[in-house]
Order: C-alpha cells, then sequence, then structure tokens
C-alpha cells in the first residue's frame, strides 16, 4: 500500500498557473511605469506628481508581488518532481519488496518442508532472502524519510512566499468590516431602546439604556466615550474637575463628530463609482439628517431610524465589497489559525486558544479532500505483517499411510514447529 | 499653480492602463484556485493547510493590486474628461461670445 499521497501532475499545472500569473503581473508593473511616464510627459501639475507618485508604487507592488510568486512557482515545480520520482520509486519498491516476502514465505516454507520438497531449500537462500526484504525495506523507508524531506522543504516554500501587503490589507479589511457591523449594531441598538421608551419611562433600568441609546445617537465616537459612566473615575479630584470641565466645553463639538462619517461620504462617495457614488453621497446626507433631527428632543426616534439606515447600508457596502472573503470559511478560519499559532510560538495561549488552536487545526486537516484525505488516517507508515508462529496448519483429512520403516509417528512430518 | 496638460493623451493612457488591468482582473481567483488545488493534491495536511491560508492571503493582496490599478486607469480617465470637457466649455463660450 502506498503511502505518498498527491498528484504531481496537477501540482506542475498549479505551478505553471502561478508563474503565468506572475508574468501578467510583471507586465503589468511594466505597463503602468510605461504610461506613467507617458502621461507625466504631457501632464504637469499637482495632480500629476500625485499620479506618478501612485503609479510608480503601483508598479513597485505588482513587481513585488511577481518576485513572490516566482520562486512559489518554482519550489512547486520541484516538489511535484520529487513528489512523481517518490511516488514511482516507491511503487517500485513495494512490488520488489511483495516479491521478496513472498519468496522468503516460500523459502521458510520449504526449509521446513525440506524432506518432502523436491526443490528443498537450504538456509543460506533463506538468509539471502530475508537480507533482500531487509535492504527494500531501508530503501522504502529512505524514500519516504526523502519524501517528507520535501514536504518540509514545500510547508517552508508555503510559509515564505506570503504576499508583501496582504496582512495589513487583511488586517484592514477585518477592522473595516468589525467597525460596520458594530456601528449597526450601536445604532440600531440605540433605535430599538428609543422605541422602547418613546413615552416617559419610571423604571430606572429603562431610563439608563435611553440615555445609553442617546448618547450613541447624539455623540461621535470620542465624545460618546467620555459619557461612558466608569469615565467618571478619571474626572475626580482637583485635577479631575479641571478635566471635566474642559471635557463639557469640548462636548459640544460632539454633534459636529457625529456627522463626520456623512459628511466624509457626502464628500467622497465613499470612493465608489457607478450608481454606488451618488448613493452613498445620499446616504450620508442622511447620516447628516439623522445627527440634526436627534438634537429634537420629538424628533430623537426620527433621527435614531436615519442613523440606523446609514448603518444599514454602510454595512451593506462592506459586506459587498468583501463577498468573496465573507462567502469563504478558509479565510476566516485561516486568520484566525495564524494568530493563534502567533501566539502560541510566543507561549501567550490560554487554555481556550489551544482548544480552539486544536479546533482549527482539526478542520483543516478534515477539510481534505481526495487522496489527500485517506493521508490522515494512514498511520503507520510502515506496513504491519503478521507472521503465523507456527507453521502450515494439518490436513484435514490425514492420509492413510503405512508407516515406513524407521518412521515412528506417519504425522510427524505435519507436526507444528514453532519458527525462528 | 501651473498646469499643463494633453486631454487626449490622457485618456489614451487611460485606455492602456484599462486593458493592463483587465489583464490581471482574474489573477486573484487564479492564483488562489491554483494554491486550492495545490492544497488537495499536495498530499500533506499540514501543507495542505499551508497553500489555503497562503491562497486566501493571495487573492486578499492581488484584488487589492487588481483595485489599485483599476483607480490609477480611472483617475487618468476622469482627469482627461474633465480637462477635455473644461477646454471645451471654455472653447464654446469664447465663440459664442464672439459670434
Amino acid at each position: 500500500m502506498t503511502t505518498i499521497l498527491g498528484d504531481p501532475e496537477k501540482v506542475r499545472i498549479a505551478a505553471t498557473t502561478l508563474s503565468d500569473r506572475a508574468e501578467a503581473l510583471a507586465s503589468h508593473a511594466g505597463t503602468t511605469r510605461c504610461q506613467q511616464a507617458a502621461s507625466m510627459a504631457s501632464w504637469g501639475g499637482t495632480a500629476a506628481l500625485q499620479f506618478g507618485c501612485a503609479a510608480r508604487l503601483h508598479a513597485s507592488d505588482a513587481d513585488s508581488a511577481a518576485d513572490q510568486l516566482r520562486p512559489l512557482a518554482a519550489d512547486l515545480r520541484r516538489f511535484a518532481g520529487a513528489l512523481e520520482r517518490h511516488q514511482s520509486s516507491e511503487r517500485l519498491l513495494l512490488a520488489k519488496l511483495d516479491a521478496a516476502e513472498r519468496d522468503l514465505r516460500d523459502a521458510r516454507t520449504a526449509l521446513r518442508l525440506g524432506p518432502l520438497d523436491p526443490t528443498a531449500t537450504s538456509p543460506a537462500d533463506v538468509t539471502a532472502a530475508v537480507a533482500l526484504v531487509r535492504r527494500l525495506t531501508h530503501d522504502l523507508e529512505q524514500v519516504r524519510s526523502d519524501h517528507r524531506t520535501s514536504l518540509r522543504a514545500l510547508h517552508f516554500s508555503l510559509t515564505t512566499y506570503t504576499p508583501p501587503t496582504a496582512l495589513w490589507r487583511r488586517g484592514m479589511e477585518v477592522y473595516g468590516m468589525g467597525l460596520a457591523y458594530w456601528n449597526l449594531f450601536q445604532k440600531g441598538g440605540a433605535s430599538y431602546w428609543l422605541w422602547k421608551t418613546r413615552s416617559p419611562v419610571t423604571d430606572p433600568a429603562l431610563a439608563s439604556r435611553r440615555i445609553g441609546a442617546l448618547t450613541v445617537i447624539e455623540k461621535g465616537t470620542v465624545t460618546g466615550f467620555l459619557e461612558k459612566g466608569w469615565m467618571s473615575s478619571v474626572f475626580r479630584g482637583r485635577a479631575g474637575g479641571v478635566l471635566l470641565k474642559t471635557v463639557r466645553a469640548l462636548s459640544g463639538i460632539g454633534t459636529a463628530e457625529a456627522m463626520v462619517p456623512g459628511a466624509r461620504d457626502v464628500i467622497t462617495g465613499g470612493g465608489y463609482t457607478g450608481w454606488r457614488d451618488p448613493a452613498t453621497r445620499a446616504m450620508g446626507l442622511v447620516e447628516i439628517s439623522g445627527v440634526l433631527v436627534s438634537r429634537n428632543p420629538e424628533t430623537k426616534l426620527g433621527g435614531a431610524l436615519m442613523l440606523t439606515t446609514y448603518a444599514v447600508w454602510k454595512a451593506g457596502n462592506k459586506a459587498y465589497d468583501n463577498k468573496e472573503n465573507l462567502s469563504d470559511n478558509t479565510f476566516w478560519e485561516s486568520t484566525a489559525q495564524q494568530s493563534l499559532q502567533d501566539e502560541r510560538d510566543h507561549g501567550m495561549l490560554g487554555p481556550g486558544g489551544v482548544l480552539a488552536l486544536w479546533w482549527l487545526e482539526n478542520r483543516a486537516e478534515t477539510r481534505l479532500t481526495g487522496q489527500a484525505a485517506e493521508r490522515i488516517f494512514v498511520l503507520p507508515r510502515r506496513p504491519v505483517r503478521v507472521q503465523l508462529p507456527y507453521g502450515p496448519p494439518a490436513p484435514w483429512h490425514p492420509p492413510v499411510r503405512t508407516p515406513r520403516t524407521g518412521e515412528a509417528d506417519p504425522f510427524a512430518r505435519f507436526q507444528m514447529v514453532p519458527t525462528s | 499653480m501651473s498646469l499643463t496638460v494633453n486631454p487626449s493623451q490622457l485618456q489614451a493612457d487611460s485606455r492602456a492602463l484599462r486593458r493592463s488591468a483587465t489583464n490581471i482582473r482574474l489573477a486573484p481567483t487564479d492564483v488562489r484556485g491554483a494554491l486550492n488545488a495545490v492544497a488537495d493534491h499536495c498530499g500533506d495536511g499540514v501543507c495542505a493547510a499551508d497553500a489555503r491560508a497562503l491562497g486566501g492571503a493571495w487573492n486578499v493582496a492581488i484584488a487589492g493590486l487588481n483595485t489599485g490599478a483599476g483607480n490609477l486607469a480611472a483617475a487618468t480617465q476622469s482627469a482627461g474628461d474633465n480637462y477635455s470637457m473644461t477646454e471645451n466649455v471654455v472653447f464654446t463660450g469664447m465663440t459664442g461670445s464672439a459670434s
């Protein structure tokens, strides 16, 4: 049974794809540089300089990506070659080993049945067969060891040739999405509690909820943070009193700060093109209007609903922008797995983290398909061969024979003799 | 502020940039697909997990490059269009007032 799994041809095709894409990226970098130079020849001014810097940076990024993909493709090709070589060597050695073991079995049997077998085998034949089996087993183990070395080299390549800016971009995307959903949660919650307390309430808990909801609606991030109850401990004492007065004076800018996201979208359109550009500008207006409307005690709920609508729009846009990542479980799982592995390597992983990492690593294993999945269940690297401790079984119907001269027991040759 | 511009040249550059961006449009999914194929066929669990994680990272990175390329093309296109439009507006206004 072969234990070196994998399809070298598929790995080779993947390496070719990576090479092609690396060349496409390098070509794109060259084109960008050419067009940047051509544009700068006929375009002068501040915007032209900005464009020149951005284009040069972009071309440099594309070149870096191509430079990382090329050696990765080369290593994959090298691994595919090694995999093919090791699989064919293993197949050959397994066939030889199978034949040698059969020969050894036959030789041992023949040695035991020596008086009956016309082609009697000498003990030297058995020794030679044992030596052959040992040599083939050793060669097989060597091939498997070589393959494990190839896998270690592949593991090194797969963890070395990472994209230069991937982690930063990934972190920013995760942060941006988290922020959008957190805003939606906050604004939605505030709308809910304002709806629940639309009539005057006497319950202190509900009143506290209403105050919290009003802070979320009326204040920005920084000014809302200063309104938190536990911040009061900071404002104790004389210095704290001065600080409190300063904060109170600054809290007037809370409304302006709350309108910043909407104003930014009105000005930039969220950086979108097509119909999402005017739609985002319109939603920015909705946000600004929501903040203003919520200043009126009679229309606080309306303002909260407008702000929630804006938060829904932002969260929806984030989800659409990251639809590929959201639909890909491996993105989240691999991100979490890498973070946990980093923490484990630095000795900062608690018991919960260890359990989570164990679960994630198991999921990564069980996600494998095809041959690779079988690999998990092939535990022993060396096949276990069970040899019966006794010789061949006695015949079902013992032959009725006349004892020869000097032969005490007619069935003596069939007695079970322990093998060495 | 001094400004020199050739709007039609900018628009032509934008078209070239857009063509180049189109050439790498499928690169993120291709690279990710290739590394997923490596994960499926390398025959080892640890390397498979590495390959999948790397595929996800490359997908994000090249998608970012893709977006950047599109933005550069859109910026030059927009600049060329706007400069050209301004030129036409001024030209039309001047010829209209002269006639």
